[in-house]
């Protein structure tokens, strides 16, 4: 059996949440870089939904929405990470008069969110391969 | 990489931010600047510009500074007989330029690029800490 490692149910979740918060901060970085484009509205992304992807994490090993491989002739297909992920307009902001709708403190807020979460995610990510390693009797 | 990709946005936005200050510096700096020949035009202020562009190949949208404006409003009028250019009533023409205009648009430029300048630290910070799970 060969065991791929993303394809334990608290990795891959780990996983889709990192590339949710490094998604997020790609969308946060293209808010604060057009802060003085007039005519830019402040985008955000939808926050995954936890009941979803605890559902796919224990019913389905391939949760990432893939299709299933029964054969092995057969192609596995995932979506692609920046689809997987709809953004939104940010609604918690009024325009200025330029039609810009960027609060540059509400981003620096997310921003340092986004690393504090994404910090989490990776420490726990570390402490579940030192899991494994002890394990196996490696560490 | 969708970290890279973070930092070269934010890279675009000073860059912006930075031509922005170039601008603004011209101005101040030619905030007395009169006219060559006696009547003429003084120095117009210029108005810098920004728009934003979706880059396909990165997939976000990117800053690029626009190009600079004129600003059409009148030129300020001071009585100066003596000047060299002053016009035949002995009034010299000066450049609508207002230092605390320009100041306020120093600031807000700089408080722009400071806050790209935070949003690279923290890129740089959870890319450090992805690679850092390899000495696990």
């Amino acid at each position: 059996m060969a065991a791929n490692l993303s394809d334990m149910p608290l990795l891959a979740m780990l996983k889709q949440r990192m590339s949710w918060l490094s998604a997020r901060q790609n969308v946060l970085a293209q808010n604060v870089a057009n802060v003085d484009t007039p005519g830019y509205t402040a985008r955000d992304l939808k926050p995954i939904d936890f009941q979803d992807v605890l559902h796919g994490a224990t019913t389905d090993p391939k949760f990432s929405g893939g299709l299933m491989t029964t054969d092995s002739r057969h192609i596995a297909l995932t979506p692609s990470q920046s689809a997987a992920f709809g953004d939104v307009a940010s609604p918690d902001v009024e325009a200025n008069p330029s039609g810009n709708s960027v609060s540059l403190e509400q981003e620096m807020i997310r921003v340092s969110d986004t690393q504090a979460e994404y910090q989490a995610a990776s420490n726990l990510y570390a402490k579940a391969m030192s899991m494994m390693k002890t394990a196996i009797g490696g560490g | 990489m969708d970290f890279t990709t973070s930092l070269i946005v934010a890279a675009s936005g000073m860059r912006a931010q930075s031509d922005r200050m170039r601008v603004i510096a011209e101005n101040i700096a030619n905030a007395n600047s009169t006219a060559a020949t006696p009547g003429g035009d003084p120095y117009r202020r210029k108005i810098a510009t920004v728009k934003s562009e979706f880059d396909r190949e990165l997939g976000a949208t990117l800053v690029t500074p626009g190009k600079p404006v004129a600003d059409s409003t009148e030129f300020r009028l001071q009585y100066d007989p003596g000047n060299p250019n002053a016009d035949p009533k002995g009034y010299v023409k000066l450049p609508n330029v207002n230092s605390l205009v320009e100041i306020m648009d120093m600031r807000e430029a700089q408080r722009s690029y400071e806050a790209d300048l935070t949003v690279m630290d923290a890129s740089k910070a959870m890319l450090t800490r992805t690679v850092d799970l390899l000495r696990k």
